[in-house]
């Protein structure tokens, strides 16, 4: 039996643990995907000596060293699932060593739950839930010593600590000290106020001497948030709730209740946090980001053919049809597959600018994919500035690339060197060397060798033309830039610019050969403009099962027109074409 | 236990107490290997390939030491000899990386003044130390203002990180903010000037929520808000008169853009652009007709030190962005009396752009009045991004122009700026990786040449190839900078700001 006793809280911990990560891994796999390109962690000397000597420098060291394996399947499930244990454990401990009659297991777990919730937001440092560790760990080290002189020594030390390990931390746990000296030992007052005093004076000398921007940044967890942004108010609450369990952890410590009455309580908090989970997943779950981080990861790992059968259903944003549209480009599809997607018209394949890293991402991939290198590389340097923890692995991968296509080989190798001292871009950057100051390297590579042939051959300003103009421009370059053709026609068919499709047409597919791969609907496309003229279909080389379809369209077009309901009738069997989309599309 | 351990089935391991001998001995030859003096026996033809470049280069006798790398290094060990008239030293490699001892640097430095010294790189190879053909430094008499400030920021386009304006002790390698983006919630902040390289007397501006021009004298710092209903755009470009009392602005419509195919990635241009002096003590700008055209693009205005005159570039007004080409700047110098702050009546053409066919920016007059430092570049203003962009000297006192051969580059140099003894200039080139601009000095010698140029020296010699930030306008300054980012950021915060107002 005691055995038993003494195993169930591993076995709680344990199962907890694994239902946690089951959880993660599954509903939030791609998550851990995404928040591991937001920083870049570096094995070089002064790159961790900064780090380490950064206000809460211990914290953010080790925060981006477990994140760097948040590449590797379930790494990023299992390391979440890890921190958020270790904080329901160590405040639980603290609540058993002040009062080991009753258990709160309530705060503990919802601490987690909090941070779990922060977890979700990429916005969020996990430097913060490290901090909040080390800050348990050194509360409840505190509490198992007796004498009040050392207790003023260690509270003290590691206030000081603290501040320069774990940075606000250090503020929860002199706040955390003083309420319990308070609680306990009212008679020595100064003892209690000692680590606040501590911490107050390193917070006013380290902003006075510019080593912390300013007093929000000393005092409160913001500062492990993305420091454009305003975090949610969740963000605080893990810190309250440390106070709270300590202080109804002292006040309930004389309270007897029987056996079985502990039971109930303890079963009852357990059925309280899945319901506040569940109450907190619509606000806090990151659901309109997940389809988004799940596209973006299949991006980086060029899963074209993930995307595009993630894309069989109604797109809901923007996001996702560049990406559709990206990857149709990459499969040769985006002419062939026109208008058999949501694709968002032109609005999804002209991105918006705006300073946002997922435009800014997504401007970068999709010129990458046209061949603009220039706009690329611009698009990836400006969303390498906006990830605040060194950069992205995958833009500087994509900035190693656009230089190397360039061929400005210096800059190239700079960005090699950094990569070559990561974990897991090291073998990718160490094969990119053998490109460095080799023309004949890049020319015979399959991907670097196309996109450099298909450079623009006449300058111009970027920001000052049109998408037509740029992509007019790859076209002169490489006429057979598939990509840049297909996106050009598309935008010309979408915009109802049916003449200028035609010119297009006319001047980069002369042959026979060209023609007759043209896409079916860029075919339609041709009907309709010679819709008068068909003997210009056959000079066209126009599909005769697509000629064939238009006179069955035309005719139900006919027989119908003066339906009100003649767009759903033609639908019914043209649904996908372009004529449809012509005559009903607004 | 530990005979336990030893003993894994029938194999026996040896105790680790078995390698302490060996591991004590290695140590030993290791130590005396490298305290041995380098005894040369054999010598090569070849210079070593080191970064930074600092053979052949001139130096003040102030700078901190020169360490440096060999860029492939071969051998077991390696070395460098120091040798001058008086003092002599070796410097041992690590990994081809040589690190000067301060202590011994400072005695080379002092017994060498207005003379050289050599370096001889060995390296150590199977049948001894190797040396290559040793390499010569000059050391000049004059030494260089102790201080350089500079902001350090991503060679970005539209966005920017963490950044901030720091002041680097060139004796050392002492680096401190003046202020860093975190004290104003991550705004930007640009164009730091100071009078006469001093220290009390500086200024910059704060772009973004608590946006504002900040001047500090003598410690007090005020706030300005510069943008008028006359004028453009906040105060830009800055150069304080010699007196403190005012200081030339320029206020620019600046455009960035990007280049589909080009050697140069970015272009920075004006849309339009005047010059306007703002009157430190009534908190008014003036200005007059010869600076403030509609049918010009003036702009990098700067004082002469006497401060009766006020160069300038100005070209032709184009049409903007699709003529960018065909912006040219002259350089203009036009009289200013502080007294009367009334401006000459005539403008003197010092650089004619339609005449060189060729753009010229960023003047910048040596405090002893002799010569005009300027860049000149193909067309346009902004020509840091201009790979062709080089520097330019222009002797007063004979109309010379020419350019400084031994400090430019194949690669962008622009912004630079004079020591206080006129004899050292530092400036921004892009030749180390063709991105990311880093201060390279040089010595201006007694004919109005520069001597070969080079980089400022960092304590770890990989610091420039792990440094994802751009030097921008490195000044030099006579001393260090006293008032705190704290209080220039409390300021900024704190106040509402001096509305700034034109007088016409």
């Amino acid at each position: 039996m005691k055995t038993v006793k003494k195993l169930l809280p591993f076995t709680f911990w344990l199962v907890t643990g694994i239902a946690v990560f089951l959880f993660l891994q599954h509903y939030f796999e791609f998550h851990f995907y995404y928040v591991e390109q937001l920083q870049l962690f570096l094995y070089h000397r002064a790159f961790l000596s900064d780090l380490l000597f950064s206000f809460g420098g211990l914290s953010e060291l080790i925060s981006r060293w477990l994140l760097q394996f948040f590449i590797h399947p379930k790494m990023g499930a299992l390391i979440t699932t890890a921190l958020l244990l270790a904080i329901a454990i160590l405040m639980n401990s603290v609540t058993k060593k002040i009062n080991p009659k009753i258990s709160l297991i309530l705060i503990p777990l919802l601490s987690s739950v909090f941070i779990f919730f922060l977890h979700l937001n990429h916005n969020y440092y996990i430097a913060g839930t490290v901090a909040y560790i080390l800050a348990l760990a050194a509360f409840l080290f505190y509490l198992y010593i007796q004498r009040p002189i050392a207790n003023l020594i260690v509270s003290t030390l590691f206030t000081l600590l603290l501040f320069w390990w774990a940075g606000p931390a250090a503020f929860l746990f002199a706040v955390t000290v003083t309420l319990w000296q308070f609680l306990t030992t009212r008679k020595r007052v100064l003892h209690a106020l000692t680590p606040l005093f501590v911490f107050v004076i390193l917070a006013f000398v380290s902003v006075r001497l510019s080593w912390v921007g300013d007093y929000r940044q000393t005092f409160l967890p913001a500062i492990y948030f993305h420091p454009k942004l305003t975090p949610p108010p969740i963000i605080y609450f893990p810190w309250g709730l440390m106070l709270l369990l300590v202080a109804i952890s002292h006040l309930l410590r004389n309270l007897n209740i029987s056996r079985r009455l502990q039971y109930v309580v303890v079963a009852g908090q357990l059925l309280i946090v899945p319901v506040i989970v569940y109450t907190l997943i619509p606000t806090h779950g990151q659901h309109s980001s997940a389809e988004y981080k799940k596209m973006d990861y299949y991006l980086r790992m060029e899963g074209w053919n993930d995307i595009i059968e993630g894309s069989k259903k109604p797109i809901t944003n923007l996001l996702h049809a560049y990406y559709l549209n990206i990857a149709l480009m990459e499969t040769n599809q985006l002419g062939h597959q026109f208008l058999m997607f949501d694709q968002k018209g032109t609005k999804g394949l002209v991105p918006i600018e705006d300073k946002g890293l997922p435009s800014l991402v997504v401007s970068n991939e999709l010129n990458f994919t046209l061949g603009d290198i220039a706009a690329s590389q611009r698009f990836a340097f400006e969303a390498n500035l906006t990830v605040s923890k060194t950069g992205s692995p995958r833009l500087y991968k994509r900035l190693i690339q656009t230089n190397l296509i360039n061929g400005e080989y210096a800059v190239a190798e700079k960005y090699i060197q950094l990569l070559e001292q990561t974990h897991a871009y090291k073998k990718w950057a160490m094969e990119q060397r053998r490109f460095l100051y080799n023309d004949k390297a890049i020319t015979d590579d399959p991907l670097l060798g196309k996109k450099r042939r298909g450079l623009p051959t006449d300058n111009y300003l970027l920001a000052s033309h049109d998408p037509v103009h740029k992509v007019n421009s790859l076209l002169k370059a490489d006429p057979t830039n598939r990509s840049a053709f297909d996106y050009l026609a598309s935008i010309f068919l979408f915009e109802k610019q049916v003449s200028l499709f035609i010119e297009l047409v006319d001047e980069y597919c002369t042959t026979e050969e060209t023609l007759a791969d043209l896409p079916e609907k860029f075919q339609e496309g041709i009907i309709v403009y010679y819709e008068s003229d068909p003997s210009a279909w056959e000079r066209y080389n126009v599909n005769p099962r697509v000629t064939e379809k238009y006179i069955n369209y035309k005719q139900l077009y006919l027989e119908n027109r003066s339906d009100p309901r003649v767009a759903d009738i033609l639908y019914r069997s043209f649904g996908n074409t372009y004529w449809l989309y012509l005559m009903f599309n607004d | 236990m530990n005979r336990f351990l030893h003993h894994i089935g029938r194999v026996v391991l040896p105790s680790p107490l078995f390698l302490v001998p060996l591991f004590l001995l290695s140590i030993f030859l290791l130590l005396t290997t490298c305290s041995r003096p380098v005894e040369i026996v054999m010598v090569k033809e070849t210079s070593p390939t080191i970064f930074p470049d600092y053979a052949e280069v001139t130096i003040p006798p102030n700078i901190a030491p020169l360490n440096f790398k060999l860029i492939e290094h071969s051998g077991k060990a390696q070395a460098a000899i120091f040798e001058s008239n008086h003092v002599t030293f070796e410097v041992r490699g690590k990994n081809g990386r040589f690190h000067i001892p301060p202590s011994r640097w400072a005695e080379l430095l002092k017994v060498s003044a207005g003379g050289e010294f050599t370096i001889t790189v060995c390296v150590l190879e199977e049948t001894g130390w190797a040396a290559y053909a040793p390499f010569s430094v000059k050391v000049a008499k004059e030494p260089v203002d102790p201080y350089l400030a500079y902001r350090l920021i991503e060679p970005g386009y539209e966005t920017w990180n963490q950044m901030g304006i720091y002041q680097r002790n060139l004796e050392n390698f002492t680096q401190t903010a003046l202020l860093d983006n975190r004290t104003v919630e991550g705004d930007c902040m640009n164009c730091h000037s100071f009078c006469m390289q001093d220290p009390a007397q500086m200024m910059l501006h704060i772009r973004g929520v608590n946006a504002g021009t900040m001047i500090v004298i003598d410690g007090k710092v005020e706030k300005l808000n510069t943008k008028t209903k006359e004028t453009m755009s906040a105060l830009v470009y800055p150069s304080w008169h010699p007196s403190g009392r005012f200081i030339a602005f320029s206020v620019n419509d600046t455009k960035q853009d990007f280049h589909s195919i080009d050697r140069n990635r970015v272009e920075v241009f004006d849309m339009a652009s005047d010059v306007v002096l703002y009157d430190v003590e009534n908190h008014e700008i003036f200005t007059t007709a010869a600076l403030f055209s509609e049918d010009r693009f003036e702009s990098f205005p700067t004082f002469s030190p006497d401060g009766n005159n006020l160069y300038f570039s100005t070209a032709e007004a184009c049409d903007m962005p699709n003529e960018y080409e065909s912006v040219k700047y002259s350089l203009c110098r036009i009289g200013f009396d502080p007294e009367t702050k009334q401006f000459g009546t005539s403008v003197d053409t010092i650089f004619n752009a339609r005449l060189e066919n060729r753009s010229a920016s960023f003047p910048r007059v040596s405090p002893n009045g002799k010569y005009l430092l300027y860049t000149q570049g193909d067309y346009g203003g902004f020509l840091i991004w201009h790979k062709e962009a080089d520097l330019y000297l222009y002797n007063i006192e004979t109309g010379e122009h020419y350019p400084l051969t031994l400090a430019n580059s194949d690669d962008a140099e622009s912004y630079h700026s004079w020591s206080s003894n006129s004899r050292w200039i530092v400036f921004s080139s892009r030749r180390v990786d063709g991105l990311y601009t880093r201060p390279f000095i040089a010595y201006i010698n007694d004919e109005g040449e520069a001597e070969k140029a080079f980089i400022v020296p960092q304590k770890e010699v990989d610091y420039y190839d792990h440094l994802m930030k751009s030097y921008n306008v490195p000044e030099f300054v006579r001393g260090k900078v006293n008032v705190s980012g704290y209080d220039i950021g409390r300021t900024a915060k704190k106040s509402t700001g001096i509305d700034v107002k034109f007088r016409k």
